[in-house]
């Protein structure tokens, strides 16, 4: 599948997550989009340095930002279960607005064509990172990192293109 | 595969962990357990209920008396990978000498016959 750009609309799917009563919740990915501006951003892996250091913080204290300008929705995307992407959101005690929703299978991963293949490092498939900012369901800026690097798709850059 | 059984010689692999210097360090089942008298704990998932609640904590409290019955190493191996084994590791800090060991693509855990397929509770296969 080609990588996920400006003018697709994004494919449904389904994450999940724990709800504040922890139980199981599965959200469908249009339900949270239609209508609405939202930004996702997808991460290699929850815990691991550059995600939980640079790119999360960054969306954390962006995100009140961001709100005023009209985002409704700030979602997280890793391919890690719920129960892994639960311990990870509670490491941002600050957090208020970003959602960290579980593509466990990277099926919606898969489905915007940013699978990145990091079994030579132990973790299997994963997301590239990447943020995407979509208006009614269509892309309108599609920042997409090559590799490891972290130079495009912080909140900073998707506040640009707002 | 058969699930290990009493009696079989466990089968070698590598099973990888993040090192007091943050480097990631791959080692030898074999090499761990060669010569020695060991202990290997799998769990479904790190930051799960049931292995986070109740089955880790038993070992953390009890890794005294199993030394000192002669136990060298107290292994826990989750189909998780090693960032997040290391993170779920710190959740114990009381812990002295049980080792959080990440089977990220569940290779190990395929050869010792204890898969289990969790994929619809969206984790896919981990460990019995």
């Amino acid at each position: 599948m080609a990588p996920i750009a400006v003018g697709d609309t994004i494919p449904e799917g389904t994450l999940s997550y724990f709800d504040e009563n922890d139980q199981l919740q599965q959200v469908s990915v249009h339900s949270l989009a239609a209508g609405k501006k939202v930004i996702i951003f997808g991460v290699p892996g929850a815990f691991t340095p550059t995600c939980s250091l640079k790119h999360v913080p960054g969306y954390v204290e962006k995100a009140e930002e961001l709100k005023s300008k009209g985002v409704a929705e700030v979602i997280c995307i890793s391919v890690n279960d719920p129960f892994v992407m639960k311990a990870w959101a509670k490491t941002f005690p600050e957090n208020k607005h970003v959602k960290f929703l579980a593509d466990g299978s990277a099926t919606y991963t898969h489905a915007l064509g940013l699978e990145l293949n990091l079994s030579d490092k132990g973790l299997g498939v994963r997301s590239r990172r990447f943020a995407i900012l979509v208006e009614d369901l269509k892309v309108k800026a599609a920042n997409i990192e090559s590799g490891g690097e972290f130079t495009c798709s912080s909140a900073d850059d998707v506040l640009k293109a707002l | 595969m058969a699930p290990i059984a009493v009696g079989d010689t466990i089968p070698e692999g590598t099973l990888s962990y993040f090192d007091e210097n943050d480097q990631l360090q791959q080692v030898s089942v074999h090499s761990l357990a060669a010569g020695k008298k060991v202990i290997i704990f799998g769990v479904p998932g790190a930051f799960t209920p049931t292995c986070s609640l109740k089955h880790v904590p038993g070992y953390v409290e009890k890794a005294e008396e199993l030394k000192s019955k002669g136990v060298a190493e107290v292994i826990c191996i989750s189909v998780n990978d090693p960032f997040v084994m290391k993170a779920w590791a710190k959740t114990f800090p009381e812990n002295k000498h049980v080792k959080f060991l990440a089977d990220g693509s569940a290779t190990y855990t395929h050869a010792l016959g204890l898969e289990l397929n969790l994929s619809d509770k969206g984790l896919g296969v981990r460990s019995r």
